[in-house]
């Protein structure tokens, strides 16, 4: 099963799509809380990675449409740091499907490039086994390039361990960047998220009728639309994907000035906690070329 | 040709989401009109009575409750003031909810409700619902002691705690506390704290630093309710509120002791799995 899949439209599905391009706005971008995979599995008396393999069909087909609909960016939760709690038979088989599907990546490069995806991996990925730390690594510097649409995967992700890798990369850097008091500020900190480099989701979709947000994306969330719905993840179909899109084009104008109003906020906190200044900066591209250098070195480990 | 139908059919579908959007506000109004009025016109006795027994019977039937309750009002809702919350907190003081935060991020001319005139301020700056006036010992001989009791052994008064959130209590205190960590990097405590490869503790103690700025002494918010038009938490405390459960009250919906209990019975069914 490829990352993107060669999804075949209807008549009336592609009509409907191409309708709500044409005439209203389609998020930026979508962060996608896959869940339902095991229940679906349950119901379905198949085995639970089973359910796992299906729902990452599922977010090829999701990949496609947004790609289709005109969405830039999608983030997806795959797994969570608190999953490390669940059964290590499924832990192992969750990293087993990943190492499959990052392979299958590898082996796809062209195809991805062709579609300009760029695949990035959100997370604490040094608790990952070493080899499928190295494919992520792989997967993120062979699609750097890329920029037509943004893959970000959350995986071995919470949102409180990536507020704490931001405060903890300012103790760490600060000093070495001479980096004042002054200097922190909630605008610094969004800069050293896993997510520095991607706009906060315009629409967060969950599914499963849960409609908790589970540790996923707290800090860039704040001004998203919220989407629950009661379809589990591995049945989700087209309809349900465009019933979210319709939503969100009813619900935005709400949000709307709330935005402008704290994008004009963070602006003048920029200015005065001196975010634009070569000092601040000179820390953000030190952070940026740590990062970058832990990939190398992953990429290449044996 | 197929553009302009498309571009046609799009401009159809949103005029028809528009005018359900219409058609189901004016029925949420006429809704709320009528039930209005049917509390209106009954007894406050006979109203209270029967909100009594509503929660009485949901708390013997929910199989869990929260302790913790976070109000999200959004900042052009127009359908909540003092009024409703007070209604509510009744509420949930009856079944037995102990704390309640109030996000409201309406301007101090757009409704904005301030805790501080509904509620006793205690000296630690929260608040306690209902405000309790102390009988005066020369008046009727009770004296309280710190908890409610008198000396003789009643009457027991139970109140609510209140915590008001600010909209700067969310990422800016997270920086505040990133900033105090900072200024105290060279100490061997903060040291120590980056040695972590896990960051367990220094997570610990951020919590412990934003808990003590908050005033909070409470668990974390098990539900949320949300008064908007839309789901969105609105920058509500990014650090304590991942794994709340949120569901919303639409906008202009007539909220009574019945929204209030199927919230619970929403919550009371839903299975917290804590990523197992």
């Amino acid at each position: 099963m490829s990352w993107v899949s060669e999804y075949e439209y209807t008549w009336l599905e592609r009509t409907i799509m191409r309708s709500l391009r044409a005439c209203a706005h389609i998020p930026h971008h979508v962060a996608f809380v896959m869940d339902g995979n095991r229940r679906f599995a349950r119901s379905q008396h198949i085995d639970k990675i089973e359910g796992h393999s299906m729902g990452f069909a599922k977010l090829a087909d999701c990949l496609r449409w947004c790609l289709d609909i005109g969405i830039r960016e999608v983030t997806t939760f795959a797994f969570s740091i608190e999953n490390f709690k669940r059964s290590s038979e499924e832990v192992e088989g969750l990293f087993n499907l990943a190492r499959e599907k990052f392979c299958k990546l590898l082996d796809e490069t062209d195809r991805l490039n062709e579609h300009g995806i760029r695949i990035r991996v959100i997370g604490n990925i040094e608790l990952l086994p070493l080899d499928l730390q190295k494919l992520i690594a792989l997967a993120m510097l062979r699609t750097e390039h890329n920029d037509k649409l943004f893959l970000n995967v959350a995986f071995s992700y919470t949102s409180r361990d990536e507020i704490t890798q931001a405060v903890k990369t300012v103790l760490e850097l600060g000093e070495e960047g001479h980096l004042t008091g002054e200097d922190i500020s909630e605008r610094l900190l969004e800069e050293c998220m896993y997510t520095r480099h991607s706009p906060p989701p315009d629409l967060v979709f969950r599914t499963s009728g849960e409609s908790r947000l589970s540790d996923f994306m707290m800090w860039q969330l704040s001004n998203s639309v919220l989407y629950f719905t009661n379809v589990l993840w591995p049945q989700i179909t087209i309809w349900n994907f465009l019933g979210s899109i319709l939503a969100f084009q009813r619900d935005r104008s709400q949000i709307n000035e709330l935005k402008r109003s704290e994008r004009i906020n963070a602006s003048h906190l920029a200015k005065s906690t001196n975010l634009y200044s070569e000092r601040v900066q000179g820390f953000l591209q030190t952070m940026d070329t740590n990062r970058r250098e832990l990939l190398l070195k992953l990429s290449v480990s044996t | 040709m197929h553009e302009i139908i498309c571009m046609l059919i799009g401009r159809l579908l949103l005029l028809l989401v528009a005018a359900y959007e219409l058609i189901w506000r004016l029925r949420q109004r006429l809704h709320a009109l009528v039930f209005w009025s049917y509390d209106y016109w009954r007894s406050t006795a006979a109203r209270e009575r029967a909100e009594r027994a509503v929660l009485e019977r949901c708390r013997f039937e929910c199989t869990k409750l929260p302790k913790h309750l976070v109000l999200v009002i959004a900042p052009n809702e127009a359908y909540v003031d003092a009024v409703l919350l007070t209604r509510l907190f009744g509420f949930a003081l009856k079944v037995g909810i102990q704390h309640v935060s109030v996000y409201d991020r309406r301007e101090q001319d757009k409704g904005y409700v301030d805790l501080a005139a509904v509620g006793e301020m205690q000296a630690d700056g929260r608040f306690t619902w209902p405000p309790i006036k102390v009988p005066k010992k020369e008046e009727n001989g009770y004296k309280l002691n710190g908890n409610g009791y008198t000396n003789g052994g009643t009457p027991h008064f139970e109140q609510l705690k209140l915590y008001q959130i600010k909209a700067n209590d969310g990422h800016a205190l997270i920086a505040d506390v990133c900033r105090e960590l900072y200024q105290q990097r060279k100490t061997e405590f903060v040291q120590n704290l980056l040695q972590d490869q896990r960051r367990e503790a220094i997570t610990e103690q951020i919590s412990e630093m934003l808990g003590k700025r908050l005033g909070f002494v409470v668990p974390e918010p098990e539900l949320g309710l949300i008064f908007a038009r839309q789901t969105c938490t609105y920058g509500l405390l990014p650090w304590h509120v991942r794994f709340t459960e949120f569901h919303t009250h639409p906008s202009g919906r007539y909220f009574d002791v019945h929204s209030f209990t199927q919230l619970l019975y929403k919550y009371s069914r839903c299975e917290q799995r804590w990523g197992k």
